[in-house]
């Protein structure tokens, strides 16, 4: 027998290497099967509620808070590319902006909070292109514009 | 004997030693799975435990400034706010004044002592200001008038209501406020007059007439805002 205990490293180590290689197997199957999709739909409708109150801010932002005879403003909006790697957009709806995503657990509606001579809110961004809020008109009347911008 | 056959037969009984680091790989493995069983309660965690109301917090920051701008309805100027109109709103004049606030719990309070709330506002997101909350008054002054006495007024303000009414016989040519000629008649003032001052200035008035003016004969309304502060917390609670 003793001719043979030469096998025995070789024995250890290759069951030692198909130990740890079905041990990775299991952890990283039960990692991305229910964790890490989990882990990463909680942190998309977190980002998707700060995105949301990120742009009501800018678009309210946007609006002068004294009345002018003449208004002209364009901002660009810092927006996140995508939520959870999926393509998203953010609709004027009303007085209300609302985010709206093919990801699960991802929306949700911010009331604009506005001067009364704000008479439309009007357009749509999209993830991952140049968002820019455009405000004009007078000092009777403005309209604030969600557009896509060229950069 | 081999020299191996030598070595060997000191450890005989050990026929399983062979195999004896499967022992530790188990032990490593198992301890890894502790480590990735904490490291994933944390992140639960933290997830389970993250501020989700963001929306909230943007609301009440986006009513406060709504209420302190200068063109609200609650404003007499940027971060003044009018003390008759803060204290006579109803949930329903709010939410007309501030539509943003409709379909959500909002508490507004001034020094800690609701002016409004509207739906169920006990916890939530607050933000404050610091503003200032101003009321109007009226003081009338009735001095004397006459060649180098004028009225100075003690506090500063807007406009003057001022009432003419010299003694017979006395013609009363121009009111001067700060210097400036603001009411003028040769013929001669009499009746009720509203005039516009400098905020920014005392105001001193001083009268021209071809004779004395005793006290009452001019009568200067002035109406001075009095402003205190306070902390204005708006409360958005879903």
């Amino acid at each position: 027998m003793s001719t043979d205990r030469g096998l025995t490293p070789v024995v250890g180590k290759t069951l030692e290497i198909g130990i740890v290689l079905l041990y990775v197997a299991l952890v990283t199957t039960a990692l991305y099967g229910g964790v890490v999709p989990h882990a990463r739909s909680d942190a998309a409708g977190v980002v998707g509620d700060r995105a949301l109150a990120a742009a009501a801010t800018s678009v309210e932002d946007a609006v002068p808070a004294v009345p002018a005879s003449a208004v002209t403003v364009r901002e660009r909006v810092s927006l996140p590319d995508s939520l959870r790697g999926r393509p998203y957009e953010i609709r004027a709806s009303g007085r209300t902006l609302v985010l709206e995503s093919a990801a699960p657990g991802v929306g949700g509606r911010a009331t604009l909070s506005l001067p009364s001579r704000v008479r439309a809110v009007n357009g749509t961004w999209h993830g991952g292109r140049t968002a820019v809020v455009v405000v004009r008109g007078n000092a009777s009347g403005l309209r604030v514009a969600l557009e896509g911008g060229d950069g | 004997m081999t020299a191996a056959e030598v070595r060997g037969a000191g450890r005989r009984p050990s026929e399983q030693r062979g195999q004896a680091n499967l022992l530790a790989v188990g032990v490593a493995l198992l301890l890894v799975t502790g480590a990735l069983g904490v490291a994933v309660a944390f992140s639960d965690g933290a997830f389970a435990g993250v501020d989700r109301t963001a929306g909230d917090r943007r609301l009440a920051d986006s009513l406060a400034a709504r209420v302190v701008a200068s063109d609200g309805p609650l404003a007499a100027r940027e971060n003044v706010l009018r003390r008759d109109a803060v204290e006579n709103l109803t949930p329903a004049s709010f939410e007309d004044a501030f539509p943003a606030a409709r379909g959500h719990a909002v508490r507004v309070a001034l020094d800690g002592h609701t002016l409004v709330r509207t739906g169920d506002a006990t916890g939530g997101e607050t933000v404050r200001r610091i503003v200032l909350v101003a009321r109007r008054q009226s003081r009338t002054y009735a001095p004397a008038f006459g060649a180098g006495v004028d009225l100075t007024l003690p506090r500063r303000t807007g406009a003057l209501d001022l009432v003419v009414r010299p003694p017979p016989g006395t013609v009363v040519r121009t009111v001067r406020a700060d210097g400036r000629i603001v009411l003028r008649d040769p013929d001669g003032l009499r009746g009720a007059y509203r005039v516009r001052v400098s905020r920014y200035r005392t105001t001193t008035v001083a009268v021209d007439a071809n004779g004395s003016l005793p006290a009452g004969s001019v009568r200067v309304t002035a109406h001075p805002s009095v402003t205190e502060k306070a902390t204005l917390a708006v409360t958005v609670d879903g």
